[in-house]
């Protein structure tokens, strides 16, 4: 514990307190909290927030919906098509992140699947605009993501009491009834866990970013972890860097701990 | 851009023409040959940015130019591999792109236009000036013959990127970094770039910081979004600010 996060987090709470580069790391200049004040004033690390906020807010309910759609439909199958289906479902999960980016960017590049599609249906060339790179950004977090949510929800559903889904057949209640007095109910402790994660995942999204827009400004499409790399990679400020991982974490724990809170009182009051 | 005139009417082709301006380092690359074959550098003796002077703009403003004659809006976003296809499949006329692009062509293993495709030497964005290829960005080479001294061909691996010993390598007979070096139809064409080209980086430190500063506004150039001028004095002010908090500049 101590090695793999108390450390780490030390080192980069010190870096983050000093100007310090690839050229003076061995004569780091203790500057106090001035690499704070230089993230919290750079309008693009605002502007990466916002996207980053979008892509949560956006991506969070959507994989949501389409992990439940899908594990209810799972559900409904026998175990052959479970068979069939659920390990392809999980395709996105079980590759390896970037080579899966490459792999959904190459549909959308002119020799690609769905360029191709796109200019056969609407008679025009799919153009990577800031838009359009957007839009796939978080079209992909949510293809990522979803595998992940179905496998909870899936899980989630087969602890289901079968009892109660017929009692309530047997009162005349309706699939949508059933979904939502009984189903999501059953699942919520689940939905708000799957929630957390991939608002914590969100906000640490970067490779399949990194890869969709290859750095190109005019996307305006970086998120947090993205530009905390240039900062500190690229233009080598290690200390500013170090300042803006800090303040991201920070921004993950102020997201998240209100849902942690809640979800606690949530468990007490149940039992 | 007097072939892209004629070249964008032609019903089979999508583009006439594209250089890798995808990315913000796409673009700075483009840049760095344009404006050495203009004339000009990154920086001053002194470290004060040189690269939003005459011979910058002149530059970013040829860049623009053939960018709006020969490639719109989708070919900014063509990246090396996009270039390459566009070219093996017929619907791009003519690309500029790595040596080891050219090199891929001839790969009877994986090429299906093996002697389909022609290679010739950076063109020189200001006629008469150096021809817009670097021996840094373009052309990692080493020698292959078993002929040369071994202690020779150690050095120029081990310093690849320097351009003197790019050129010794060159008179021998260069590889691309890609491994196939016994298709390499494009040697002539990579010489001919390596002698008379733009060369290399100055090894100064502080031209990274102006690289990364150029990578995030130049890319503007190309959308319309900024003029030539516009986007190299924001990319000058934010390379001062950045040099200056590094101990670059005063």
């Amino acid at each position: 514990m101590i090695a793999l996060m108390t450390v780490p987090l030390a080192m980069a709470v010190w870096l983050s307190l000093n100007f310090i580069t690839f050229r003076t790391l061995d004569a780091p200049e203790f500057i106090g909290l001035a690499n704070y004040r230089e993230v919290l004033s750079d309008a693009r690390f605002w502007q990466a927030l916002s996207f980053t906020l979008l892509i949560a807010l956006i991506s969070v309910p959507a994989h949501i919906i389409f992990g439940l759609a899908v594990a209810l439909l799972l559900d409904e199958t026998s175990g052959r098509v479970r068979r069939l289906f659920l390990p392809r479902m999980l395709m996105p999960m079980i590759v390896v992140p970037v080579v899966g980016t490459l792999m959904f960017r190459q549909l959308f590049e002119p020799t690609g699947l769905f360029a191709w599609f796109f200019s056969e249906v609407l008679g025009q060339r799919f153009i990577f605009t800031e838009f359009s790179v957007k839009a796939l950004i978080i079209l992909h977090t949510i293809w990522a993501s979803t595998p992940f949510a179905l496998v909870i929800f899936f899980a989630g559903l087969q602890m289901l009491p079968g009892e109660l889904v017929d009692a309530s057949s047997i009162d005349g209640a309706s699939r949508l009834q059933q979904l939502r007095y009984i189903v999501i109910p059953h699942l919520r402790s689940l939905i708000v866990l799957e929630a957390l994660i991939a608002l914590m995942d969100f906000f640490r999204l970067f490779d399949s970013v990194f890869i969709l827009t290859e750095q190109n400004p005019i996307f305006k499409a970086d998120t947090v972890m993205t530009y905390n790399f240039r900062v500190a990679i690229t233009v080598q400020r290690l200390g500013k860097g170090s300042a803006m991982a800090i303040l991201a974490m920070i921004g993950i724990f102020v997201v998240v701990i209100p849902f942690l809170i809640m979800t606690y009182r949530e468990q007490i009051e149940e039992r | 851009m007097a072939a892209c005139e004629v070249l964008k009417d032609e019903p089979s082709i999508n583009l006439p023409f594209t250089m890798q301006v995808h990315a913000g380092w796409a673009w700075e690359f483009r840049f760095f040959s344009f404006i050495r074959s203009f004339g000009g550098d990154y920086l001053n003796d002194d470290n004060s940015p040189a690269f939003n002077g005459p011979e910058g703009v002149t530059a970013a403003t040829k860049i623009k130019a053939v960018i709006d004659a020969c490639m719109g809006p989708e070919g900014i976003t063509y990246s090396i591999d996009d270039s390459a296809n566009g070219l093996a499949n017929g619907t791009i006329a003519f690309i500029h792109t790595w040596a080891g692009q050219g090199a891929i062509f001839e790969d009877p293993d994986t090429s299906s236009v093996v002697g389909l495709i022609e290679s010739a030497p950076a063109a020189a964005p200001n006629p008469g000036g150096l021809l817009g290829g670097s021996a840094w960005h373009d052309y990692f080479i080493i020698p292959v013959t078993n002929e040369v001294d071994p202690d020779f061909v150690f050095r120029l691996i081990m310093e690849a990127t320097d351009k003197q010993s790019q050129e010794e390598g060159a008179k021998i007979q260069p590889m691309t970094r890609l491994s196939v070096p016994e298709y390499l139809a494009n040697a002539a064409a990579i010489n001919e770039t390596i002698a008379h080209g733009v060369g290399i980086y100055d090894a100064n430190p502080a031209v990274v910081l102006a690289q990364t500063a150029l990578w995030n506004w130049l890319p503007f150039i190309g959308t319309g979004e900024m003029t030539p001028q516009e986007a190299l004095d924001a990319a000058a002010a934010e390379y001062i600010a950045e040099a200056t908090v590094q101990g670059y500049l005063p």
